[in-house]
Parts: C-alpha cells; sequence; structure tokens
C-alpha cells in the first residue's frame, strides 16, 4: 500500500493521476512540516517521516509500505544567484534518509520591476552542481526537472502568452489541479517516467534495495547526464567559484579560525579538536541582517558542493562556517575580524531560538498537560527541541560547525 | 475541510457559473498574484496582498479572502479594500483587461463555520459564501445583491 503525505492536495493528484500509482492503493495524507508551525498536529507524523521533515519539509514524500521511496519540491520562484538554493535543504533532507529527491524548478522566470521590461530570470547553474555533488556522495536521485515555461518558445519575455503567470504554464484544469505544473509538457512527462521507474524498482527490488539500485536505472542516468551537460550550458564558461554562493565564500586555514576562536579560552578551557582536525575552513559570508530564507539552503548546498566527502557532517575535508558580518583576513596575525555591516548580532539567534522554545511542553508538569499534548510532551521528551526550532535554526546549527557574529560565535568542540 | 479545499470547491462553483478566473491561491498553492499598496515603493512583500479568489464576468468581479474557519482579521481586510482603496492601483492593472465596472468583496469559508461572530461581521464584506459539506456552496450572505449563481 502507498501512502502520500502532502503539503496541498491538488499536487498529490497531479503525481498520483500521471504516474502508475493511479493504479494501486494509495492513501493520501497532509504533511504537518515541524513541531513549530504545526504544534497541535506534528507528532501526530510518523517517525520515519518526521525524520525527512527534520532539515525541512519537501511538498510530496510517497512512501511504500512505511518506507518512503521519492520526495517532491515544487517551487515557482526565480532562481538567480542565491534563491536557486532556497529549498535546498529539502533535498538534502530527503537524500541524507536515503530518499530520492524531485526538485521541480523553472528554467526562467518572468521578472516585472517597475519602470523596466519583463525580462527571464533564469536558473543559476550551480544548482546542478550541488545535486550532482549530493547524488555523489548517497548515492540516491536528487534529479531537477523545469518548470514548464515559456522561456524557449517566447525568449523575448514581453511577448509571452503566459505573463499573467510569470512566463511559467500550469495545469489548466483549475478545479482538479491548481496550482501544478502543466502535466502535457515534456518535463513533467520525463519526470512522471522516472517515478514510474523508481515505484518498478521499489516494487520489484523492495525499497531498500530497489532505492540503491536507482542510479544505475537507464532513465534517472539520462537525467543525470542531462543535469551536468546543463551546469557545463548555462555557466558560459565561469567555474563553480564565480557562481553563488559559492561566490561568497572564504577559504582560509583552520588554524586561523582556532586563533580567533581562542578569544573564549579561559584556564579552563580549551577550543575542541573538531574545527582544528581539517586543514581548511571554508567561510559563508551573509552579509545581511540575521534571518532565514535563502541562506539556509544556500548553507546546505555548499556543503556538499565544497566540503562534505561522507555522508554525515563528521566527513567533512573542510570546516563549513557561517559568518554574519563582513570578513577580514588577517595574514600577518594568521586570524580573522568579522566586521558589522548590517546590525547581525548573536543576540538574533538567541532570540530565534528562546522564542522556539516558549512552546516547548518540558518545564510543564503533568497536571497542566490536556490529553491531546501528552503525545507531543512524550516526544520532546524524545527528540528535545529538535523538531520545535524554527527551520533556519535547525539547518544552521546542523550544517554549520561554527556561527560568527560580529559579537558573538558559536562552535562545536567535537 | 482545509483552506485549499474551501479555495477548489469554490472556484469549482464560480467557473460552472460562467465566471472567468483571473487569479487563485491557496496555502502553498504558489500561485497567488501579489498586489502592492498604492503608497509601495518597493515589490517587496512587505504590504503586499495575495487574494485568493479574483473572478470576472461581464462587467462584475469578485475578490474573495478564504479560510478553513472564521478569521475576523479577513472581513476587516476585505473592509479595507472596499472602502480605503489602498491598492486600487494594482487592482486596475490586474483587471485591466477586463471590462469591470463593479468590484465585490467577499468571504469563503465552510458553511459550518459561518457562526454567531461570521454573522455579526458581516456587515463588513459585500457577501459570505460556504462550502458545505459535500462540497457544494451556498451564499450566506449577499449586502450588494450580487448575481453571482
Amino acid at each position: 500500500m502507498y501512502r502520500v503525505w502532502y503539503s496541498t492536495e491538488s499536487f498529490a493528484d497531479f503525481v498520483i493521476n500521471n504516474t502508475l500509482l493511479s493504479a494501486e492503493t494509495v492513501i493520501k495524507n497532509k504533511m504537518y512540516e515541524s513541531d513549530a508551525n504545526n504544534p497541535s498536529r506534528f507528532h501526530t507524523m510518523p517517525d520515519h517521516i518526521r525524520k525527512i521533515l527534520y532539515l525541512d519539509a519537501p511538498d510530496l514524500i510517497v512512501e511504500k509500505d512505511k518506507e518512503p521511496i521519492f520526495s517532491i519540491e515544487v517551487t515557482t520562484e526565480a532562481g538567480t544567484g542565491h534563491n536557486a538554493f532556497q529549498r535546498f535543504a529539502r533535498i538534502a533532507a530527503s537524500v541524507e534518509n536515503d530518499v530520492p529527491a524531485f526538485y521541480i524548478y523553472p528554467e526562467g522566470v518572468i521578472i516585472t520591476r517597475r519602470g523596466c521590461n519583463s525580462r527571464w530570470d533564469k536558473i543559476n547553474p550551480a544548482i546542478f552542481r550541488a545535486l550532482e555533488s549530493i547524488m555523489s556522495i548517497y548515492d540516491i536521485p536528487a534529479l531537477l526537472y523545469y518548470f514548464p515555461s515559456d522561456i524557449h518558445t517566447f525568449p523575448n519575455a514581453v511577448t509571452s502568452p503566459n505573463i499573467g503567470t510569470k512566463g511559467l504554464k500550469y495545469e489548466t484544469d483549475i478545479v482538479n489541479y491548481p496550482g501544478c505544473p502543466d502535466s502535457t509538457n515534456l518535463e513533467m512527462q520525463k519526470m512522471f517516467s522516472a517515478i514510474n521507474e523508481i515505484i518498478t524498482a521499489t516494487s520489484t527490488y523492495g525499497v531498500i534495495v530497489g532505492r540503491t539500485q536507482l542510479l544505475r536505472n537507464l532513465i534517472l542516468r539520462e537525467r543525470r547526464n542531462y543535469m551536468q551537460a546543463e551546469y557545463f550550458d548555462k555557466s558560459c564558461g565561469r567555474t563553480i567559484e564565480q557562481m553563488s554562493p559559492v561566490s561568497a565564500t572564504i577559504k582560509v586555514p583552520s588554524q586561523y579560525i582556532v586563533n580567533y576562536l581562542s578569544q573564549y579560552e579561559t584556564p579552563t578551557y580549551t577550543i575542541g579538536e573538531l574545527l582544528n582536525s581539517r586543514d581548511n575552513t571554508i567561510l559563508y559570508q551573509v552579509n545581511a541582517a540575521f534571518r532565514g530564507d535563502p541562506y539556509p539552503g544556500a548553507l546546505a548546498a555548499i556543503d556538499y558542493l565544497l566540503c562534505r566527502e561522507g555522508k554525515t557532517f563528521e566527513d567533512r575535508r573542510n570546516n563549513l562556517i557561517l559568518v554574519f558580518g563582513n570578513i577580514e583576513v588577517d595574514y600577518l596575525n594568521e586570524t580573522i575580524v568579522v566586521n558589522d555591516t548590517n546590525g547581525s548580532s548573536i543576540e538574533d539567534f538567541f532570540s530565534a531560538v528562546q522564542n522556539s522554545e516558549q512552546h516547548n511542553l518540558l518545564t510543564k508538569d503533568y497536571a497542566d498537560l490536556n490529553s491531546n499534548t501528552i503525545s507531543r510532551y512524550y516526544m520532546q521528551v524524545r527528540y528535545g527541541s529538535t523538531y520545535s526550532k524554527v527551520k533556519h535554526i535547525r539547518v544552521y546549527s546542523y550544517f554549520a560547525d561554527a556561527v560568527l557574529f560580529p559579537d558573538g560565535s558559536l562552535w562545536r568542540d567535537a | 475541510m482545509t483552506e485549499e479545499t474551501v479555495t477548489k470547491s469554490i472556484l469549482k462553483w464560480l467557473i460552472s457559473n460562467g465566471w472567468n478566473i483571473v487569479c487563485f491561491d491557496f496555502p502553498q498553492s504558489g500561485t497567488g498574484v501579489m498586489l502592492h499598496s498604492n503608497s509601495s515603493i518597493s515589490e517587496k512583500n512587505k504590504d503586499g496582498i495575495i487574494p485568493d479568489i479574483v473572478a470576472v464576468r461581464s462587467t462584475n468581479c469578485l475578490f474573495l479572502e478564504n479560510k478553513d474557519r472564521f478569521y475576523f482579521p479577513d472581513y476587516k481586510k476585505i473592509n479595507s479594500l472596499k472602502n480605503d482603496g489602498e491598492y486600487y492601483i494594482a487592482i486596475n492593472n490586474l483587471l485591466s483587461s477586463y471590462p469591470v465596472e463593479n468590484i465585490y468583496y467577499g468571504i469563503g469559508l465552510p458553511t459550518i463555520k459561518h457562526n454567531k461572530k461570521s454573522a455579526e461581521s458581516a456587515l463588513l464584506v459585500d457577501f459570505i459564501v460556504g462550502v458545505n459539506a459535500d462540497f457544494s456552496i451556498s451564499i450566506l450572505v449577499n449586502n450588494s445583491n450580487i448575481n453571482i449563481e
């Protein structure tokens, strides 16, 4: 039996009715994304689904006999710069749990700004490189398909017949599939075909074995090859270092970071061995006020592009550090300086954590709990605030070995 | 009944009654059209609103805010749209290709959620439509005698 966890039921119907799932027994369930934004319902989600939701929630998860077989993330946002990576943590969360991920993303979106002609904002090709990296590490598919658009048929955005929907082509049946991509488009047909391959493989060999064989499947390999070709075609000779978000990183010897953090050492405390165990450190410099999107997803992508060599954050060649501020490398003293440019403060991080904690139940007495909150309490006893922190705090603390602000720092000792 | 179901049921009903759907939105659909206030300088999300349904038939236009429950801020929001004109530039742009003469502003919700508070707030809006348990639609309030069906 199949179960489809969805954020919008229309999209669940769209996937079911266009794939082999239409011939199967399928149960549909609403997905509750996190304990932070669905405190009354999230704890009712099964544990194996919660694991995928830990970093961020995709739009759809399909499971067979309680084993997830694939997830889908769909977006209609313009994919320029960092934005292409905004949802990357969702892809990572799925693949890190050995669940194939599909990413539906527009190749271009028409943007109209006041006083300017409409134009196509095109996808940042670095997303293909990041997806290739995560596939290489986990041997699990992470495939991108373009959201149907007029970008090739109407390269002059002003002439696009779908300019009202930013050049994107949706299903015309808005009663049954409102907001879904045009299913007749070749990209969607190819995605349905790949989904069918996964359904067939997991039915034939079982979910666990079937998933491990998917990257050998011809149809999925073809897509992987296509994505690599798209990366090279669309990079126009630029290196990955010249593209966002890698262009916002600086590589320094890890000793510089240890020297910087030595300001926190005391006679009874020294910085732990983790940071110094890797020769170099990647600093991801965010010159913005402390916030979430698009930075959590970009941080996850940088991990796979520049740091990871294995399946956990311990398996990194380079440390990964998130910096809210402007970095100055002091080569003479072998350290760094974090300058304040946008008013980001360590207090912002602490406020976000404290706000999340207000919703937790662990300080309550038994008498304070209603029947419908006991199960949530019990989940929190086991997992603490794992699922109840806001997304960007969850993602930052998962991926970053350290987070630096002009006025304070957080780091891992081991 | 989710907000998605409310919106989809109303869409189906409007289409069956000959209305053209200009735009629609429900949580996580990604389909909405953002309207910026007249005084908005930037095109960022601040001060922007995304109507849940805009539909046109002949010279009439309907704006709907939908929820899965009674939600008083939506009634205030609709009343503000109706009376303040804060978004008229964006609305005129949105409707520029339609011969619209009258715009009516209303609420969509599950019929069972049209409670005493909803009835008391009805004067703030032009109409309220309810989605019944079988997904059919009932016009619960029609203050402006709009010919919707």
